[in-house]
This record gives structure tokens, C-alpha cells and sequence, in this order.
């Protein structure tokens, strides 16, 4: 037992929940290639095409046609060979990759929000409200997800579907079902945890209680849950693009494309496999760092 | 507490002028849960009274209905019948709201020293919420201090986790967070059973200390009869949602009158090693009644090992069978 001390000496500095967890992420070798692989995608996707534009001095050189350059494959000039209409491979699957990655962000973040304000009153209130509330998840869970986008996709008129709007919506849509679902679970467990009783015999109000005492002990699953949840979504782009309902020139679209190009007589491998192994290295990389999260915030790891 | 005259019950005893009000008084508190199983009677018509300044030791097995009694004086449950009395004014079934002010006055600590504690908050944020919540102080940086000093915590600690202290050090925290707003009564509910037993002593002893330096009146919870007796001046036996014995400190320790009382007794070690390996016990046998059941006759009856016809269809009721000596049992009469 500690002594009551007069003189305080220099403040000692806690580790937090979150400093432990980071510390164990550290150790975890395979989320830190995942977490650097993940790095460099997004880093090279974001800045990528805009760079190459500068030395091309007014060219796009995502979108400007060089029908002289059509399908070439990799050189020294074109990294990543051309497409039919002599577009650069490289700007174009950098290009798709920024708009791939924003949608995992964007509706993985939506989905986020919503799930977490949802299944938090749910969970907090408890009772019939809960009830009704989870019916409804229940009932949305039990039509097959695809299916739900389609249906939230084709209730937008073409062109509002040229903008990438409508599929952000379609898959927040259909996220926030699971991330709803787990807050609900955490409140329901935490809400009748000492602390949370405790706070309430201060005299804490239902606002501080969800938003000091019981939000914070969800942000774990939340992030983990959030991060395996962007390859998710980015992959479910992917399919919607295959059936012509994705968000423009994303990974999925030249996967796609590249698929349909392929023919007996000549092959444009490059076309299928430069997009197919970027998205694919980054749906891993994704994984590993959710993995490694799960772990490194998982009370039953913590000694 | 000496010279109490009780009347009918122990609650309701008449005041007069050599003695002090109660601090607080439960009357024929009643609260059942509904669940899928039936009603669950944690807590089955008590009466209990606390002077001001006194500490009343809670005994009685887990799953008795302590910690129900506990969290229904602080509002965390609302109680099925019964009133409760806090200096003179009712608070049973009051909303949030109107329990914020009575805060400063009533405040607990809870028995497990690692759930009650907010994982994500630091030492400082845990014990300056309340003049947060109850004086809008961001900063009572002073205060924390002055606090962990008092219940024995180095305050340079204080930007640390809860994960980082034993837990003796995490009790002193849940202690230091109640004592914040300065309040009159604090229902402590087994704050030591969690603990190793050294660190229990020490536990005990700061709760002993800062009751005589502040002033403080206790309900004292515990599931056995050795951990009570240091501290409390009386003590009430609880069995399945009732008192079936009240009595001083020391008549109840040296002559016990409940059955139950006498077995929890029997269960206390002894310090002497020779007494205590020749010293008889008293093992209860059979079930303990589920809490949803409806008992005829003494709920003690199925384990008692004195019991007789009368157990079988009359519930005996709490009564003063000697001097400010209560006791739920036929055995008395009996004898008399
Ligand atoms: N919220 C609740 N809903 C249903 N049953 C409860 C609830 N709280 C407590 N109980 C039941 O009430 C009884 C008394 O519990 P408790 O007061 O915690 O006992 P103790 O603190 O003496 O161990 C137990 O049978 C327990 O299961
Ligand atoms: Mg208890």
C-alpha cells in the first residue's frame, strides 16, 4: 500500500488502455506489413495520378485518349502497359484506387455512425423500444445484402449514379446493420457494469453516462470492427461493378473490364492482373491490421 | 447505541431526547424482480434504522438480497413497497433528478474494486466527476489530490489507469470518489470481500479511520460475520430477503439467538489454532429456497437444524426477544 505522500513529486503518466494496445499492435509483425503495405497504397493511389499529370504538362493523363499508344503492354514508358484507347494502366488503377479506398472510407464511416448511434440507444433503453429496434435490424438482415443494394442502387436515376453519392449510401445502408448489432450487445453488458452504477449514484445524467462511460469501452470492437468492415465494402463495390451498378473508375470497374478483354487471340493480362493485385493487397493488408487490433485490444490478451 | 426502547418494529423505534433521529430508516422495504422465472423476492419487507454516526454491519450469504438493499437506497432500483427515510425526508422512487442533490448527502462503494472502476478513465477524471457533475469544477485538480492523500494514495498517481493498481489501491480509488461530494451516510457494500485478506485490514482500517475523522455512518455489507465485527457497533442478519436477527455488537457475537446466526458464527475462524481445529461448526444441510418460491412457514426451516412443528406453518416475525435484541425465530417463545 502506498503511503499518503505531503510532498507530490513529479506527476507520474499513466498507460492507457489505448498505449497498451498500441504497444501489443507493435509487436504484432504481420499487421505492421499489413499497416505499411496499406501506407504506401494509399500514399501512391493518392498523389500518384497527380504527379504523373505534372510531367505530362496539360494532359490528363487519366482521362486524354492516345489511340497511337492502344493497348500496349509494359515498358519502360508505360510501367503498366495502355488500354485500348492509350490511356496510361498506372494513372488509370492509381485513379480507381482512390476512389475504391474513399468508398471503403466513406461508407465504412457512415455506416459507422449509424450503426453506433443506433444499436447505443438500443442497447442504453433497452426494453420494448430495443425490441422494435432490433426487430427491424432482424428483419433488413434477413434480405440478402446484395439484393438491399441493388434495390437502394436502382432507386436512383442514372444520373444521379454517375456520381459516387448513391453507392455510398447503398453500402452504409447495409453495414450499419452489423456494427449496430455489436454496440447494442457492448451497451447492453456495460450499462449494468459497477462503473456504469456507479457514475449513476454520482449523479451522472443518461448523456454523460453513454457519452464518458459507455461509448469509450465500445470504441475497441467499434475500430476493429470499422477496419475489417473498409475491405468489406471495397470488395462489395467490386461486385457491383461487375454488374454495372459501381461508382465509376474504381478497382472493380477495371477488374471487370479487364475480365472482359481478355480473348483467345491476344491476352491484355496486364489489364486484369495490375488492378486485381492492388485491390487484393490491400483487402489483405486491411485484414492483417484488423486482425492485429482484435488482438492488441482484446481484454483476454491483456496479462 | 444504548438505551434504545424499540416499539414494534426496529425502524419505527420512538425518539427521544438522549437519543439521535436516524440517519436514515428503511420501513417494510419490499423489491421483487419480475423475471421469466417468476418473481424473484430479493428483498422481502425489512425495517432497519441507522443513527448518525453509527455503522450497521449487513450479514448474510451471497445472493441474500445485501447489494439489492444497497442499490435501492441509492436509487439504482426502485423498490416494490416500503419507505426509505434519508434525514427526514422520503426518497424512495424518486427520479434522477430529484436524487442529484441528495448525492452529497448518500453516497456507496460498490464491491468489485475492478468493475467499478472506468477502464478508460484516468484516476483524476474518476474522482474529480463528481465536482464535475454536481459543481461544473473542471479543474479540482487540488481536490483529487487532497482526496487520494486522504484515503491513502500518492496524488502523483493520479494520471494513471485504474488497470495499474493493486486492488486494495483501486478500493481507496472507488473510496476516494465517494467521499468527494462530503457526504453524511456511505453504503458500503462488501469492500473488502474482493480483497486479499492483508490488504483487507488495511481497508478496514482506513474505513475505520475516516469514519471517526469525517463523521460518517456506515452501512457495512459482508457475507461473513468476522469481517463485520471489527467495525460495526450492530449488526443484522439477513436470510432470503429479511432480517432474522438485530441485535448490539457484541450480545450478537456472544449470545446469538437465530439458528442462521449461529451457524455464520460457527463458520468465523478462530485466531487460536488449538480452539480452532477443535471447535465444533455447524454445517446447514439442504437446499437453500429459491428466491422465487413461495415459503410457508420459516423461510430458515429446510436447513435449521432446531427446527420443529411450529417452523412448518408459522412465519416467525422479527421481535425483540431480549433488550434492543431481535430475533425471527420460534425457538425463544419456546423456551419461555
Ligand atoms: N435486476 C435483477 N433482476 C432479477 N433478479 C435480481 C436482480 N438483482 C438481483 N437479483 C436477484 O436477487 C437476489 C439478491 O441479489 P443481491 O442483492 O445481489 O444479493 P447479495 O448482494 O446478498 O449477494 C439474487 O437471487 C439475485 O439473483
Ligand atoms: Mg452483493
Amino acid at each position: 500500500m502506498t503511503e499518503p505522500t505531503t510532498n507530490v513529486q513529479a506527476i507520474e503518466k499513466g498507460t492507457s488502455l489505448w498505449d497498451d494496445a498500441w504497444r501489443r499492435l507493435k509487436k504484432n509483425r504481420l499487421s505492421i506489413v499489413g499497416a505499411v503495405m496499406l501506407a504506401l497504397v494509399v500514399l501512391v493511389c493518392a498523389f500518384g495520378p497527380m504527379i504523373m499529370n505534372m510531367s505530362h504538362d496539360g494532359e490528363n493523363i487519366v482521362e486524354d485518349t492516345f489511340p497511337e499508344q492502344a493497348n500496349q503492354a509494359p515498358s519502360a514508358s508505360h510501367l503498366f502497359g495502355t488500354d485500348e484507347l492509350g490511356r496510361s494502366y498506372l494513372a488509370r488503377v492509381l485513379e480507381g484506387g482512390q476512389m475504391s479506398l474513399l468508398i471503403g472510407l466513406i461508407a465504412t464511416l457512415a455506416s459507422v455512425i449509424i450503426g453506433v448511434i443506433y444499436g447505443s440507444i438500443a442497447g442504453y433503453y433497452g426494453g420494448r423500444l430495443d425490441e422494435v429496434m432490433m426487430r427491424a435490424v432482424d428483419f433488413l438482415y434477413g434480405i440478402p445484402y446484395m439484393f438491399l443494394v441493388i434495390l437502394i442502387m436502382l432507386m436512383f436515376s442514372d444520373a444521379q449514379r454517375d456520381s459516387p453519392l448513391p453507392i455510398f449510401f447503398a453500402l452504409g445502408m447495409v453495414q450499419w446493420l452489423t456494427t449496430a448489432r455489436i454496440v447494442r450487445g457492448q451497451v447492453l453488458t456495460l450499462r449494468h457494469q459497477e462503473f456504469v452504477q456507479a457514475a449513476r449514484v454520482m449523479g451522472a445524467g443518461d448523456m454523460r453516462i453513454i457519452f464518458r462511460h459507455i461509448l469509450p469501452n465500445t470504441l475497441g470492437v467499434v475500430v476493429v470492427y470499422a477496419t475489417l468492415t473498409v475491405p468489406a465494402v471495397i470488395l462489395l463495390e467490386s461486385f457491383l461493378s461487375f454488374l454495372g451498378l459501381g461508382a465509376g473508375l474504381t478497382w472493380g470497374l477495371l477488374v471487370s473490364e479487364g475480365l472482359s478483354v481478355i480473348n483467345p487471340v491476344e491476352s491484355y493480362w496486364w489489364r486484369l492482373v495490375f488492378p486485381s493485385v492492388f485491390l487484393a493487397l490491400t483487402l489483405f493488408s486491411l485484414n492483417f491490421v484488423g486482425d492485429g487490433l482484435r488482438d492488441a485490444l482484446d481484454p483476454r490478451t491483456r496479462k | 447505541m444504548s438505551g434504545s426502547t424499540y416499539e414494534s418494529s426496529p425502524a419505527s423505534e420512538t425518539t427521544t431526547s438522549t437519543e439521535s433521529a436516524a440517519i436514515l430508516r428503511i420501513e417494510g422495504l419490499k423489491v421483487h424482480f419480475p423475471t421469466p422465472r417468476g418473481t424473484v423476492k430479493a428483498v422481502d419487507g425489512i425495517d432497519l434504522s441507522i443513527q448518525k454516526g453509527e455503522t450497521l454491519g449487513l450479514v448474510g450469504e451471497s445472493g441474500c438480497g445485501k447489494s439489492t438493499v444497497a442499490r435501492t437506497v441509492v436509487g439504482l432500483v426502485h423498490p416494490t413497497a416500503g419507505r426509505i427515510v434519508l434525514e427526514g425526508r422520503e426518497i424512495q422512487g424518486l427520479s434522477a433528478r430529484e436524487m442529484r442533490p441528495l448525492r452529497e448527502e448518500l453516497q456507496m462503494v460498490f464491491q468489485d474494486p475492478y468493475a467499478s472502476l472506468n477502464p478508460r478513465m484516468t484516476v483524476a477524471s474518476i474522482i474529480g466527476e463528481p465536482f464535475l457533475i454536481h459543481r461544473g469544477q473542471r479543474d479540482a485538480d487540488l481536490q483529487i489530490c487532497e482526496l487520494m492523500s486522504l484515503v491513502g494514495l500518492d496524488p502523483s498517481m493520479r494520471r494513471r489507469y485504474p488497470h495499474e493498481f493493486s486492488g486494495g489501491q483501486r478500493q481507496r480509488i472507488g473510496l476516494a470518489r465517494a467521499l468527494a461530494l462530503d457526504p453524511d451516510v456511505i453504503l458500503l457494500d462488501e469492500p473488502v470481500s474482493a480483497l486479499d485478506v492483508s490488504v483487507q485490514a488495511q481497508v478496514m482500517n482506513l474505513l475505520d479511520d475516516l469514519k471517526k475523522r469525517l463523521g460518517l455512518t456506515y452501512l457495512f455489507i459482508a457475507h461473513n460475520l468476522a469481517v463485520v465485527r471489527h467495525m460495526s457497533d450492530r449488526v443484522a442478519v439477513m436470510y432470503l430477503g429479511r432480517i432474522v436477527e438485530l441485535a448490539d455488537r457484541d450480545e450478537i457475537y456472544a449470545n446469538p439467538m437465530h439458528p442462521y446466526t449461529e451457524a455464520l458464527l460457527s463458520a468465523v475462524p478462530v485466531p487460536d489454532p488449538v480452539i480452532e481445529a477443535t471447535r465444533e461448526r455447524i454445517r446447514l444441510e439442504g437446499e437453500i429456497p429459491s428466491p422465487t418460491e413461495t415459503i410457508v412457514g420459516c423461510p430458515f426451516r429446510a436447513r435449521c437444524p432446531k427446527a420443529f412443528d411450529r417452523c412448518a406453518t408459522d412465519v416467525p416475525a422479527l421481535k425483540e426477544h431480549k433488550q434492543a435484541h431481535w430475533s425471527a425465530c420460534h425457538l425463544p417463545e419456546e423456551a419461555s
